[in-house]
C-alpha cells in the first residue's frame, strides 16, 4: 500500500463516519492529499461546512483516522459562503481552497460555488498584486540600504531573495494564478529570464554591488513593463480629480501603500499633502500625505 | 366605605377624599396647609411667582414622584434620575403622580408626531402584518412569505432545477458605483447580474459609467432543488435576510435542470415559467417571481439604520451648501477675502486653489480684485457650479513664487458647492475615522433641505413600496390627522388577516381621535416634534394619557389651555374632564379664565409675588371663591375687574412692511400689509400659520437682508418697507442662560455695574480688588471656592437622589469671607445679589442707570424676583420678560425698532397682563413697532391692528382671515377670531 493509498484510506473512513449526519453539508479537502504529494508526516486537512445554526463559531481540531491526523476545521456554510465571497483572492488562504476538492456535498448546488470561488478574478489578481508589491518596494528599499549604506553585500542579497518570492508571486498574479509556496518554481516557467536574474543567479553567486543593483533596476522594469494593468485600480478611484489621502486610498481598495509612492516617483500620480485631524477631538491639523491623478502629466514630465 | 376588621390594626382608614399637604415651606411658600379634593379638577392660580407653581409642581408632584420612586428596587434606582425632597412637613393622599408641562418636545430630528404619540409603532405594525408588496415590473400583489415557505417552494422543485436568489442593489445619492460594488463585496457577495448579464466584483471586467442607471442585482445564493436540503435552505434564507438586512424584496431566477423530464423544462431564460399553477401564485408574481419578504415593524422604522434613507440616514432632510454662505464678504474681492477661508485662504498663496481661481479668471475672463457682488450671474454660477466638465489649462499665478504641481495640466473645475458637497459626502462616508476632516465648518456653510433621494420619506425604496390600500407608511404620516382616520376606517381586508388589521387600526384611530377632540386635528404624524410649540406638545402628552385610561392617578399641569385659540380652549377643558370622570384628580396651575370657571375647585395663591406671595388668599369652588372679597381672580371672575379697552386706538399711517407672496408651510401665497408704528397683534386658531408668517417669513427675512443672517428665511417673492426698521428684536420664552451662575442682574447689565460699585469702595481699593472679582465666573476672585460660586454642593448618591447640601464654607453665600468683608452702602455682594428687585430700587435710588433697568423690571411685574436668582430656575415666562425689561431698558431715542413676541402672555395672571400690555404699549408710543402673536382676547383687543389668520388649522390655514382694528375684525363674520372678539368688546 503506497503512503496515497494509506492516506487515502484514513480520508475514506472519516468521511464515511460522518457523512450520514444531516448538519453535514460538505467535505473539503485541501493540502497535499488534494494536489501535491504525501509523505508519512502529512496530516490531512479538511474542511467541514456545516447546516447553518449548528456550531456558534468556527472549530479547530485534530482527529485520528486510522492512525492518520486529520485536520478538521468547522464552519457553518453560509458564514462559509459569505467569507470567501468577500475576501480579496489571491492570498495564501485562497490558494489553500483553490487546490482543494469537493469531497462530500448534500448541496448540489455547491459544486458550481466552489469552482466559481477557486478561480481568480481579474480584479483582485491586481489587488492582490499591489499588496504583494507594497511588501516588494520595503525590500528593495532595504537591498538599496544595505548596499550603499551599510556596504552589507551579503545582508543585501539576503533581502533580493526575499524579493524574488515577492515577484514570483507577482508572476503569478499577473498570469492569474493564485500565489503558492512553489511560486517561484512556477515563475521559473512563466518567466524564466526574470527569475533567472532574480533566483538563479542570487542563490548560486556572491553578488557585487553593480549586480545588486542592476537586480533592482530589473524588478523596477518589471513593474513599469506591467503598471498600466496593475495602477488601473489606483487610477480609477483617483479619476475624479479629487485629492485623496493615501490612508483613504489604502482603506477603499483594501491593499498597502507601497505602491502608491512608486506611481508617484514615476510621475503618474502626485503626491502632496492634505490638512487631516489625527482624531476627532484633535485640536492639531497635520498635513497627511495624499495623491491626486490629473490624467495629463505637465509637459515637462512629458518630455 | 371600607371599613377595619376587628382585632386587627385598623390600617384602612376611611376612604380618602383629598390631597392634604401640611406646613409647605417650598421656595416662598410660608408654611401653607391645604387641602384639595380628589378625583376632581383643582385650579391653582395667583399672579406670577406668587408660588403656584411651587404648590402643585414642587411640592405636590414632586412629593409624590420621589415617594413612588422611593417604592422601587435599588437596582432599578440606579437608573432613574431621583429627586430630592421637597420642604414641607407632610402629604397626605398622594396618587401616582404625572406632571404634563409645557416643555418643548426634544430637539432630535428623528422626533416625530408618530413616534411621541407611540402611533407609529402601531402604524409600522399595521405595515409589517398587512401591508402588501407589489411586483415592480408588473404591479402584481406580493404577500410577504417567511424563509419557511420561500424553503419549501424551491424544495418543492423539480429536483436539479437551480434557484437563484436575487436582491435589487441601488446606488445611494451622490454615491458613486464602486461605492455601491464595494458595500456588496463587504457584505459577503460577488455575483451581480447587471441588466441581466452576470458581473462578478472579483473581476470587474467592465467599468460602470456613471451616467447610465444600471439594473443592479446581487445573487445572494444559488440553490439546486432537492428534499434533502430543506433545513439548510430555510437556514440560508434566514442568515440572507439577516445580513442584507435592507432590502425586503426578492427575486427568483429559475432555471431547469436540461438533464431532467423535459416535460418540467422551463429553459434557461430567468423566470419564464409557463405554468402559474404552483404555490407562488400564492405570494409572488408569477411572471416575474418578485416577491417580498416577511416584515417586521423594524422594517418601516426610519430610525433603525437598515431601514433608513441611506443618503439622509432617516432624518428626512440632508445638508446641501448653500452659495450665498460661502460669499463671507460680498463687498470685498476673492483675493481680499470675499469667499470662506476653506475654499479660498488669502494667506495661503502656495495652495493649489489660488492656481485654480487664477487659471478661471484668465479662461473665463473675469479679475480675481473685482469685488464679488459685481460678478455677473454667469461668473458666480461658474464659481460655485464649475465649469461642466470643460477642462481648462492651469497657469501660474504670477503673484506666486512657488511653483504649483497643478501648473500645465488641463483640469475641469467642479465648482465650490459641488467640492463642498463631495467633501462632506465623503466624510459621512468615513464617519468616525481620523482621515477626514470635522465637518462641522462645512455644516456651517450648508443647509437642511428635503433629502434627494428619499424626498422626505426616511425611508428606503423597498420600504415605501410596501401599502396598505394603496398607500405606504410616509404618505400616511403625511395625512392630517381626519383623513387618516377616514382612510383606515374605509380600509378592508381579507378575512385571515381582518381580525389583527382591524385591532391595530383601533388602537390607531383611537388615539387620533384624542388628537382631534383636543383641538390637533391640523398636525400629522409626520410632523417633526421640535417644529410643535411647547402648549401643542402638552396637549398631545394629555391625549397620550387619556388613552392609557389610567384611574387613580393624579395629574398635574402647567396651562393646559395656552397656545389655543378661544374656539379650541373648550377642547382643551373637555380633555381634563374626561381625565376626572375616569377617576383622576387633576390640578391645573392655569390664569384662563374660562377653565378657572371651569374647574371643581380653585385655589388662589398670592397676594402678591415672591416675598409678597405664598400664601392661601381664597379656595372653594368657583362661586364661593368668586364671592371672596379679598381674591383677585375672583374679582375678575366677577367682572369687578377687567382690562380696560385702549381709550384711542392708533391710526394706521403711511409706513408698512408689504409681505408679497408668502408661500412658506401652509401659507397660501398670500400678500399683506403689516403697519409699522403700531401694536399688530396676529391672530388665528392654532396651526392657521402665525409662527410662519410672524417668524418663519418676515423675521428671518428681515434679519437676512438687515444683518446678513446665514439662515434661510421662509419663501416669499417681495418685501417692502423695511427700511424704515433700525433693529428686529425676538423676545420669545426661550432661557436667559443655562448657567446656574446666570441670572436677571447679569442679564439685563447691572451687575457691571454693581461690580463697579464694589470694587471702587475704599476697602476694595486697599485689598486690590477688580470689578472681576466679584464675578461668580471668575476663579480666585472673591466667590467661594469650595461651591465656586453655586452656593450648594451637590452629592450623587448612586441611587438615591442627589443631595443638594449649603455649601459648608460660604454657607450658601456664593462668595468667601474676604470678599463679602467689603460692603458698599452696607451691603456686601451676597447680600445684595439676595434682594428683590423692589428691594434693589430702593437701595440703588441714587443710581440712575440701576435704578432705569430695575424700574423696567418691576413695571413688569418682575418686583419679586432676587437679583442673583439662577437662570435655570426662571419659568419661560419670566425669562420673556426679563429680556422684555432689557430691550426696554436699551433703547435709544430716535431708532425705529421691530419687537416680535410670541405668546408673552404665558404664565402671566390678568394683573400681570395689564403690566405687560402697559409696556408694550410704552413701546410703541416711543416710536417702535410691536408684533404679537397671541390668542389671548385681553391683549388682542388692546391692539392697534390686527391680522387674522386662517380659516382653520394646516391645510385649510395659511389664508388672511381678516385685517384692522379689533372693532373692524370683529364684524366679520367668517373669522372665529371677530366672534370671541364681539364678546368681549361688547359689540
Amino acid at each position: 500500500m503506497t503512503q496515497r493509498e494509506k492516506h487515502q484510506a484514513a480520508l475514506d473512513s472519516f468521511v464515511a463516519q460522518v457523512k450520514d449526519d444531516p448538519n453535514v453539508m460538505v467535505l473539503l479537502l485541501a493540502g497535499s492529499l488534494s494536489y501535491g504529494e504525501v509523505w508519512a508526516k502529512s496530516d490531512i486537512d479538511l474542511t467541514m461546512l456545516v447546516r447553518d445554526g449548528s456550531i456558534s463559531q468556527n472549530l479547530t481540531l485534530v482527529v485520528d483516522s486510522d492512525g492518520i491526523d486529520i485536520v478538521l476545521t468547522l464552519e457553518e456554510l453560509s458564514r462559509f459562503k459569505g467569507r470567501i465571497q468577500s475576501w480579496v483572492g489571491g492570498d495564501y488562504t485562497h490558494n489553500y481552497f483553490a487546490k482543494g476538492t469537493v469531497i462530500f456535498s448534500r448541496d448540489a448546488s455547491f459544486a458550481s460555488f466552489f469552482n466559481d470561488a477557486r478561480r481568480l478574478g481579474k480584479e483582485d489578481a491586481i489587488l492582490a498584486f499591489l499588496s504583494r508589491g507594497s511588501d516588494l518596494i520595503h525590500q528593495m528599499h532595504r537591498v538599496e540600504k544595505w548596499v550603499t549604506i551599510y556596504g552589507d553585500l551579503l545582508y543585501a542579497q539576503r533581502f533580493l531573495q526575499w524579493c524574488c518570492t515577492e515577484v514570483a508571486h507577482m508572476v503569478l498574479l499577473q498570469h492569474g494564478e493564485t500565489p503558492t509556496r512553489e511560486s517561484i518554481r512556477r515563475a521559473l516557467e512563466l518567466e524564466p529570464l526574470l527569475m533567472q536574474e532574480l533566483y538563479i543567479i542570487p542563490s548560486t553567486t556572491f553578488m557585487s554591488k553593480e549586480e545588486l543593483l542592476h537586480s533592482l533596476q530589473i524588478i523596477n522594469d518589471y513593474l513599469t513593463l506591467h503598471q498600466k494593468w496593475w495602477s488601473s485600480p489606483i487610477l480609477q478611484l483617483l479619476s475624479d480629480g479629487e485629492i485623496k489621502t493615501e490612508s483613504h486610498i489604502c482603506k477603499y481598495l483594501r491593499i498597502p501603500s507601497g505602491m502608491l509612492g512608486w506611481l508617484a516617483e514615476k510621475g503618474v500620480i502626485d503626491r502632496l499633502v492634505e490638512p487631516s485631524r489625527l482624531f476627532k477631538k484633535s485640536k492639531t491639523v497635520v498635513e497627511e500625505i495624499a495623491y491626486v491623478f490629473v490624467g495629463n502629466p505637465p509637459a515637462e514630465l512629458r518630455a | 366605605m371600607m371599613s377595619g376588621h376587628s382585632g386587627s390594626p385598623n390600617l384602612s382608614s376611611p376612604l380618602r377624599t383629598s390631597i392634604e399637604v401640611i406646613g409647605a415651606k417650598e421656595n416662598n411658600l410660608k408654611d401653607i396647609t391645604v387641602e384639595i379634593p380628589r378625583d376632581k379638577i383643582t385650579v391653582i392660580t395667583g399672579v406670577s411667582g406668587s408660588g403656584k407653581s411651587s404648590l402643585a409642581f414642587d411640592t405636590i408632584y414632586g412629593e409624590a414622584q420621589r415617594r413612588f420612586l422611593d417604592s422601587v428596587s435599588n437596582f432599578a434606582k440606579r437608573r432613574i434620575g431621583q429627586v430630592k425632597k421637597p420642604n414641607v412637613t407632610y402629604v397626605r393622599g398622594l396618587s401616582p403622580v404625572i406632571a404634563i408641562e409645557q416643555k418643548k418636545a426634544n430637539h432630535n430630528p428623528r422626533s416625530t408626531v408618530g413616534t411621541v404619540t407611540d402611533i407609529n409603532d402601531y402604524l409600522r405594525l399595521l405595515f409589517a402584518t398587512v401591508g402588501v408588496g407589489s411586483c415592480p415590473l408588473c404591479g402584481a400583489e406580493l404577500h410577504a412569505v417567511n424563509a419557511s415557505q420561500l424553503g419549501e417552494y424551491i424544495c418543492s422543485l423539480p429536483p436539479g432545477t437551480t434557484v437563484d436568489l436575487l436582491s435589487s442593489a441601488e446606488r445611494v445619492y451622490g454615491e458613486d458605483y464602486d461605492f455601491l460594488l464595494e458595500k456588496i463585496r463587504k457584505k459577503g457577495y460577488k455575483r451581480l447580474l447587471i441588466n441581466d448579464q452576470p458581473y462578478d466584483l472579483a473581476d470587474k471586467d467592465e467599468t460602470l459609467d456613471e451616467n447610465i442607471d444600471y439594473h443592479i442585482e446581487i445573487v445572494l445564493e444559488s440553490f439546486q432543488a432537492s428534499g434533502a436540503i430543506y433545513m439548510q435552505v430555510v437556514k440560508s434564507i434566514e442568515a440572507i435576510m439577516s445580513t442584507l438586512e435592507d432590502d425586503i424584496y426578492l427575486r427568483l431566477k429559475i432555471t431547469a435542470n436540461r438533464d431532467s423530464d423535459s416535460a418540467s423544462t422551463r429553459g434557461s431564460q430567468p423566470n419564464s415559467r409557463r405554468d402559474k399553477d404552483n404555490n407562488f401564485t400564492h405570494f409572488g408574481c408569477p411572471e416575474h417571481l418578485y416577491l417580498l419578504l416577511e416584515t417586521n415593524a423594524h422594517h418601516f422604522s426610519f430610525n433603525v439604520p437598515a431601514s433608513a434613507c441611506e443618503t439622509c440616514l432617516g432624518v428626512g432632510t440632508s445638508h446641501t451648501v448653500e452659495p450665498s454662505f460661502l460669499v463671507v464678504n460680498p463687498e470685498k474681492s476673492i483675493m481680499k477675502g470675499a469667499l470662506h477661508s476653506v475654499l479660498f485662504n488669502t494667506s495661503s498663496q502656495s495652495s493649489y486653489r489660488f492656481v485654480i481661481a487664477y487659471s478661471l479668471a484668465q479662461k473665463y475672463n473675469f479679475s480675481l480684485d473685482t469685488p464679488f457682488h459685481l460678478y455677473s450671474e454667469e461668473i458666480r454660477d461658474l464659481l460655485f457650479y464649475g465649469t461642466k466638465g470643460e477642462t481648462l489649462p492651469m497657469v501660474q499665478p504670477p503673484f506666486v513664487e512657488k511653483r504649483n504641481w497643478l501648473v500645465g495640466r488641463d483640469r475641469a473645475f467642479r465648482g465650490y458647492v459641488n467640492d463642498l458637497e463631495r467633501w462632506y459626502r465623503n466624510y459621512l462616508r468615513h464617519s468616525g475615522n481620523a482621515d477626514t476632516h470635522e465637518p462641522t465648518f462645512v455644516k456651517s456653510l450648508m443647509i437642511e433641505k428635503t433629502c434627494p433621494a428619499c424626498g422626505g420619506a426616511r425611508l428606503k425604496s423597498s420600504r415605501l413600496k410596501v401599502t396598505i390600500g394603496g398607500k405606504n407608511i410616509y404618505e400616511l404620516c403625511c395625512l392630517q390627522f381626519p383623513e387618516l382616520i377616514d382612510f383606515l376606517h374605509q380600509q378592508t381586508f381579507p378575512a385571515k388577516q381582518k381580525v389583527i388589521a382591524e385591532s391595530i387600526i383601533r388602537e390607531v384611530t383611537t388615539r387620533l381621535q384624542l388628537l382631534v377632540d383636543i383641538g390637533l386635528d391640523y398636525l400629522s404624524l409626520g410632523r417633526r416634534s421640535d417644529s410643535i410649540s411647547g402648549g401643542e406638545m402638552q396637549r398631545i402628552k394629555m391625549s397620550t394619557q387619556i388613552s392609557s385610561e389610567l384611574m387613580g392617578m393624579l395629574y398635574v399641569m402647567d396651562e393646559p389651555t395656552i397656545g389655543l385659540h378661544p374656539r379650541d380652549s373648550a377642547r382643551a377643558i373637555n380633555i381634563l374632564r374626561k381625565l376626572r370622570d375616569i377617576g383622576n384628580t387633576v390640578i391645573v396651575v392655569e390664569h384662563d379664565l374660562d377653565t378657572i370657571r371651569s374647574a371643581d375647585y380653585l385655589i388662589e395663591v398670592g397676594p402678591g409675588a415672591g416675598i409678597h406671595g405664598g400664601e392661601i388668599i381664597a379656595c372653594g369652588s368657583p362661586e364661593e371663591f368668586t364671592a371672596a372679597p379679598h381674591c383677585l381672580t375672583g374679582a375678575y371672575l366677577r367682572g369687578a375687574k377687567q382690562i380696560p379697552l385702549p381709550t384711542v386706538r392708533r391710526k394706521v399711517g403711511d409706513a408698512c412692511i408689504t409681505l408679497q407672496g408668502a408661500k412658506e408651510n401652509n401659507l397660501k401665497d398670500i400678500t399683506l400689509d403689516i403697519p409699522l408704528g403700531l401694536f399688530v397683534c396676529i391672530t388665528g386658531v392654532s396651526g392657521s400659520g402665525k409662527s410662519t408668517l410672524v417668524f418663519e417669513t418676515l423675521a428671518k427675512n428681515l434679519e437676512v437682508l438687515q444683518r446678513q443672517a446665514r439662515i434661510v428665511p421662509g419663501q416669499l417673492d417681495f418685501i417692502f418697507g423695511y427700511e424704515e426698521i433700525s433693529h428686529v428684536v425676538i423676545i420669545d420664552q426661550s432661557p436667559i442662560g443655562r448657567n446656574s451662575k446666570s441670572n436677571p442682574a447679569t442679564y439685563v447689565g447691572i451687575y457691571d455695574r454693581i461690580r463697579h460699585l464694589l470694587a471702587n469702595t475704599a476697602e476694595a481699593v486697599a485689598r486690590g480688588y477688580t470689578p472681576l472679582d466679584f464675578s461668580l465666573t471668575h476663579a480666585n476672585g472673591t466667590r467661594c471656592e469650595h461651591c465656586s460660586g453655586d452656593g450648594i454642593i451637590v452629592t450623587n448618591l448612586q441611587f438615591m437622589a442627589d443631595i443638594e447640601t449649603v455649601c459648608p464654607v460660604c454657607k450658601g453665600n456664593r462668595f468667601s469671607a474676604e470678599g463679602m468683608e467689603i460692603s458698599y452702602n452696607g451691603k456686601n455682594i451676597a447680600e445684595v445679589l439676595q434682594m428683590t428687585v423692589e428691594e434693589a430700587l430702593i437701595f440703588f435710588a441714587d443710581q440712575r442707570l440701576i435704578k432705569h433697568k430695575l424700574g423696567i423690571m418691576q413695571e413688569l411685574g418682575l418686583g419679586y424676583m432676587t437679583l442673583g436668582q439662577s437662570a435655570t430656575t426662571l419659568s419661560g415666562g419670566e425669562a420673556q420678560r426679563i429680556k422684555l425689561s432689557y430691550e426696554l431698558g436699551k433703547i435709544k431715542r430716535g431708532s425705529h425698532n421691530l419687537y416680535i413676541l410670541d405668546e408673552p402672555t404665558t404664565g402671566l395672571h390678568c394683573a400681570d397682563i395689564e403690566n405687560l400690555l402697559a409696556s408694550l404699549q410704552k413701546l410703541v408710543d416711543q416710536g417702535h413697532s410691536v408684533i404679537v402673536v397671541e390668542h389671548n382676547l385681553d391683549v388682542i383687543k388692546s391692539a392697534d391692528y390686527l391680522i387674522d389668520l386662517g380659516p382653520e388649522g394646516g391645510k385649510n390655514g395659511g389664508y388672511v382671515v381678516a385685517t384692522g382694528t379689533p372693532e373692524e375684525v370683529a364684524q366679520v363674520a367668517h373669522s372665529y377670531t371677530g366672534k370671541y372678539l364681539q364678546q368681549v368688546l361688547g359689540s
